[in-house]
């Protein structure tokens, strides 16, 4: 076992760095666990640095910090100043405005203090857009993340052509939502769509894909999740690419099986960006798709795909009623808030970090 | 025998990557074959799968909405966000994870329900908002207002975290400071995470829509959604072949994005280089 | 000599008053090849106009176009004329930021006697006119006579009763010439201009004309039988259900997948070159009405122009001679000619009638004799609700629940008017 040593020589610059082999540590703390030896080339000459890492332990902050007091604040400021800005100021005004009931032009106005809220949560349709965003959001993260994982790892390699490929599943993600949503409906409406014609050949039926209640909810849940592939693929590929070949080279030549390596060292290196893109799979399920959902359904038929944040955009856009949009925009900030509050709160402990 | 297994094995790949592309991009298969057609085999039932010969679809789309310049405009924005965006998205990243200060846990949850007030919720105090600043119709109104959000700082803080500590000790031994580190260290390791960033970046700023509408008036403003929807919204019939013609055009700069991009992945760290 | 000369010149720039040069801004949603019409039209203003310059905007659809007008309001910077739906009527008087044209016209400066009557009656309320109609349209049957002949059918008889497009539609599907009988979108629209041919209501308080309207009444025996002849044809597959949107029906309709079609007259330009590329014949005909009752006429559809109100007089008084110009009847014919749109006026259509326009495309007859035989009273007139968008989406819902079985035709529409109902209350709080 090599002890660490610390580079000497002027401002580091990196140049490369790579790993070298497994080692089991032990830390002056006492506590043990596997490490990895890495030799870090700065500005030309090699050190060496291994560190121990024990699994399980939940990170908010690197191990090495620096002592400034000030910097961070200063660091953290062009970001507040934006934010502050032109994101939380319009935020609460919006706020404010679910208080009220508006006209169109926001002339016209009456003080209801929670009167939006009561009437959203006394209507029936609005209470079923709860159920179906969970089935949609739920349906949207977990396949959304299965799916692009498999198809990261397979489109990982170094094969001939790897690029082309890779691009061809990154161009669904991005095309525009209402284009997205007008080639879905090409495909799967129910009497002259694509995907029928050749079901109706095959099997003399034709699926009422997009005029049924629940098969609607279903081919918009798909198509969200399908729109949404690329972003996770390219993520997944970055998170894989960040972990060291050698490691899996040298776990392979140790014996291990594809899967072994998989879920016992990919994996758990991936964990930060699994995580990353959980939280961001939701938000999206929450708060994206609303296009989509207007060229495909209307949020129809009958409701049926009428998921919150769609809803909110009918409220602004189409019926004009800020009011009730803005109260709508709380009750969806609160429930995403506590959603992700939740995904801090118990998957953030299992998450590796080097 | 090595060799034709490892032949076959790279066929089989190949094999699987094709039919994964063809389920998963059947849509966008659908759209270029669409693109090829005139108004009337677009619409005809049994649909005509194969591609037609009607390619002036793309030039009509191109000359109908005048694609060259919103495509410019649109991939200007995209550009200036990336970057501005890169760089607050980094300071406040590093902020978080080399650094202890008060209420850290509070800030870090500040910006990231950033994420949860998406544009449609802000978008009529936004515009007044912009538009006290005189930045109506400018690339200013365009750019500003996305250069903060959540997406860069917590990609760019979880993987910051998960760069070796003694790293960061060595550094500080030898007296290098968070500035250098940051920019010397942290970003140079960080080149996959980057290209990942710029593309998904780019792509979502070119496929905005909502806050253009609201804040271009002139033609020579617009962006390439607009330029899109009003393809689409052409007369009673849509013309299909040309709005998919306009579509795939829209497409190729995000797929160049992509390509660029992705040579830089190639050359991240850890590829065994023993020096 | 010279000195003279030049100093009388000095004199004549500076005394001559300069020409502040009025910039307005005219936000619309005409799509595709109208907007270099309009571009067009408006720069045929601004070349006899001088001092004023139109600047002609697409925007998007209506929705948008009204989403940029009202952040723009918001901000202090709105167009000066702005283009939306009829529906959005009472909603946009009641908004409080238009110019009401009433008050702005001088007595005698437009002869609204001019205007057809059908579209005038929408758009006076009270003896007032707020807006400045444009362009409208009305639904119509669209049927492909060379499927009809296949189909043994009288290609000059198109059905113009529910009788006879499910008689007419069943034929078709059991000749084989089609899939399906008829076909158009899940839209509110047709349920609403079912009730004005049987001269039925959609609200109470005369449709809103005679006072503020209270609640729905849609959903009594009229809106019933609407929905029971819909949902019928439906089950019975003559109708072809294409779900929402604008472009399916019309692309069933093209493709030859249902025989007849019930659209908006601005398809006709679309559906005539369709059809001629694709060498089959085609017909319009009346909207059909149910059996048992007289036909009393259909609302005009289409969209209007707002004047708004908070601009300078000068820029105001300029705005109202645009659209004064664009209602004059050589620009309605050019209007009509490049779009499907009717000319609202008499003399336009006179004008037409005389070049032997209505000859060339007795398809677009059709549309006017339709609107011309429409009997004007309360339910032609068109309602005038201030939360369509509301309405129409309750209506288009309980029609589907009629199509999956959860609800009868009766329980449907007492649900989606229970619905508007209280929507509308909440509305009508804010004018209390």
């Amino acid at each position: 076992m090599s002890q660490p040593f610390i580079a000497t020589f002027g401002f580091p610059v990196l140049s490369d760095i790579s790993w070298v082999r497994s080692v089991h540590l032990h830390d002056a703390s006492g506590s043990s666990g596997k490490g990895h030896l890495f030799k870090v080339w700065l500005k030309g000459e090699i050190s060496g640095i291994s560190y121990a890492y024990p699994s399980g332990r939940s990170i908010m902050e690197s191990k090495s910090i620096y002592p400034h007091k000030v910097l961070p604040y200063l660091l953290l400021a062009p970001s507040f100043v934006i934010i502050g800005y032109f994101l939380f100021y319009p935020t609460f005004e919006t706020f404010r405005l679910s208080l009220f009931r508006l006209g169109p032009f926001g002339i016209r106005k009456l003080y209801v203090k929670f009167g939006n809220f009561i009437d959203l949560f006394t209507s029936a349709d609005y209470l079923q857009s709860f159920k179906i965003s969970f089935l949609f959001s739920f349906s949207v993260v977990v396949f959304g993340l299965g799916v692009s994982l498999a198809i990261a790892v397979l489109v990982n390699r170094k094969i001939r052509g790897i690029n082309f490929y890779r691009a061809a599943l990154i161009w669904p993600y991005a095309l525009s939502p209402a284009i997205a949503g007008a080639l879905w409906v090409f495909l799967f409406d129910s009497s002259a769509g694509y995907l029928n014609y050749f079901i109706s050949v095959l099997f003399d039926v034709k699926p009422k894909w997009l005029t049924s209640g629940s098969l609607a909810l279903v081919v918009v849940t798909a198509a969200a999740t399908w729109k949404n592939l690329g972003y996770n693929i390219i993520l997944f590929l970055a998170g894989l690419q960040n972990i060291p070949d050698d490691i899996k080279e040298a776990a392979r030549i140790d014996g291990a099986s594809p899967f072994q390596v998989f879920w016992k060292i990919t994996f758990p290196l991936l964990s930060p960006m699994t995580f990353f893109l959980l939280v961001m799979n939701l938000i999206y399920s929450y708060f994206g798709s609303f296009g989509l959902i207007h060229v495909m359904t209307e949020g129809g038929p009958a409701n049926s795909t009428n998921i919150l944040i769609y809803d909110l955009y009918r409220q602004a856009f189409i019926n004009h009623n800020a009011g009730l949009a803005a109260a709508e925009s709380m009750i969806l900030f609160a429930l995403v808030v506590i959603l992700t509050g939740l995904q801090f709160g118990t998957s953030g402990r299992g998450v590796h970090y080097q | 025998m090595i060799r034709t297994f490892v032949k076959k094995y790279h066929i089989f790949t190949h094999i699987t990557l094709i039919t994964v592309i063809l389920i998963v991009g059947a849509p966008v298969i659908f759209g270029f074959i669409i693109s090829t057609q005139s108004p009337i085999e677009v619409f005809s039932y049994p649909p005509k799968l194969t591609p037609g010969s009607h390619f002036s679809n793309y030039q009509k789309a191109w000359k109908q909405v005048n694609m060259g310049r919103m495509m410019f405009n649109s991939a200007y924005c995209a550009i200036m966000v990336g970057f501005g965006k890169f760089i607050i998205s980094v300071l406040a990243a590093f902020a978080f994870t080399h650094f202890k200060f008060k209420g850290k846990q509070f800030w870090f949850l500040l910006i990231l329900i950033t994420l949860m007030l998406p544009i449609p919720v802000r978008i009529v105090p936004l515009f007044e908002i912009v538009s006290d600043l005189k930045w109506v119709d400018t690339y200013w109104g365009l750019i500003v207002p996305f250069l903060a959000s959540a997406t860069g700082t917590f990609l760019f803080r979880q993987h910051f975290l998960t760069i070796p500590s003694e790293l960061t000790d060595a550094a500080k031994i030898d007296g290098c400071g968070p500035i250098r580190f940051l920019f010397q260290i942290l970003i140079p390791l960080s080149k996959n995470t980057i290209c990942a960033f710029a593309v998904i970046e780019f792509v979502y700023i070119w496929n905005q829509y909502l806050w253009p509408l609201i804040v271009v008036n002139s033609d020579h403003m617009k962006v390439v959604q607009i330029g899109i929807k009003m393809l689409i919204n052409t007369e009673a019939m849509n013309n299909w072949g040309v709005i998919m013609a306009g579509v795939l055009i829209a497409l190729i700069p995000p797929l160049i994005v992509f390509f660029v991009m992705q040579k830089s992945f190639m050359r991240g760290f850890g590829f065994m280089r023993e020096k | 000599m010279i000195v003279f000369l030049t100093l009388s010149l000095f004199f004549s720039l500076i005394v001559t008053p300069v020409q502040a040069e009025i910039k307005i801004k005219f936000w619309h949603a005409m799509s595709g090849g109208r907007i270099d019409l309009l571009k067009g039209m408006a720069d045929d203003f601004n070349k006899t106009h001088s001092g004023i310059t139109v600047e002609s905007q697409y925007i998007g659809s209506y929705n948008e176009t009204l989403n940029k007008t009202i952040a723009a309001v918001k901000a202090g910077a709105p167009p000066h004329i702005f283009q939306l739906y009829e529906v959005g009527t009472r909603g946009m008087i009641d908004g409080g930021m238009i110019m009401p044209i009433g008050n702005i016209a001088k007595p005698g400066e437009v002869d609204w006697s001019d205007y057809v009557d059908a579209v005038m009656s929408y758009y006076k309320i009270n003896g007032k006119v707020y807006s400045m109609p444009f362009n409208s349209s009305t639904p119509i049957l669209f049927y492909n006579k060379t499927l009809f002949k296949k189909a043994g059918l009288d290609v000059n008889k198109p059905p113009d009763t529910w009788n006879l497009v499910r008689e007419m539609g069943k034929k078709i599907m059991d000749s084989g010439a089609a899939e399906a009988g008829i076909t158009w979108n899940m839209h509110s629209w047709y349920f609403e201009q079912w009730h004005a041919v049987q001269n039925a209501l959609l609200a109470d308080k005369g449709n809103g004309r005679e006072g503020r309207a209270g609640k729905v009444i849609f959903d009594e025996s009229a809106g019933v039988n609407i929905v029971k002849w819909w949902t019928g044809l439906e089950k019975d597959k003559i109708y072809l259900n294409v779900g929402r949107g604008w472009s399916n029906h019309r692309k069933a309709f093209i493709s030859g997948q249902a025989a007849m079609m019930i659209s908006s007259t601005s398809d006709v330009t679309q559906m005539t070159k369709a059809f001629n590329e694709k060498g089959w014949g085609l017909g319009t005909g009346f909207f059909p009405r149910p059996d048992a009752v007289p036909r009393q006429g259909v609302v005009i559809g289409g969209g209007t122009l707002w004047l708004t109100k908070d601009h300078p007089k000068a820029e105001l008084q300029a705005a109202w001679e645009f659209l004064k110009w664009i209602s004059m009847p050589e620009q309605q014919v050019t209007w009509h000619k490049g779009t499907g749109y009717f000319p609202i006026r008499k003399s336009a259509m006179k004008l037409l009638e005389k070049e032997g326009w209505f000859n060339k495309y007795p398809n677009y007859k059709v549309a006017f004799d339709q609107l011309l035989e429409t009997k004007t009273s309360l339910a032609t007139q068109g309602a005038l609700i201030g939360i369509f968008p509301q309405l129409r989406a309750a209506v288009q819902s309980g029609i589907e629940k009629v199509y999956e079985g959860k609800a009868t035709p009766e329980q449907a529409l007492k649900e989606a008017a229970a619905k508007t109902n209280k929507e509308l209350a909440n509305y009508n709080s804010l004018f209390k």
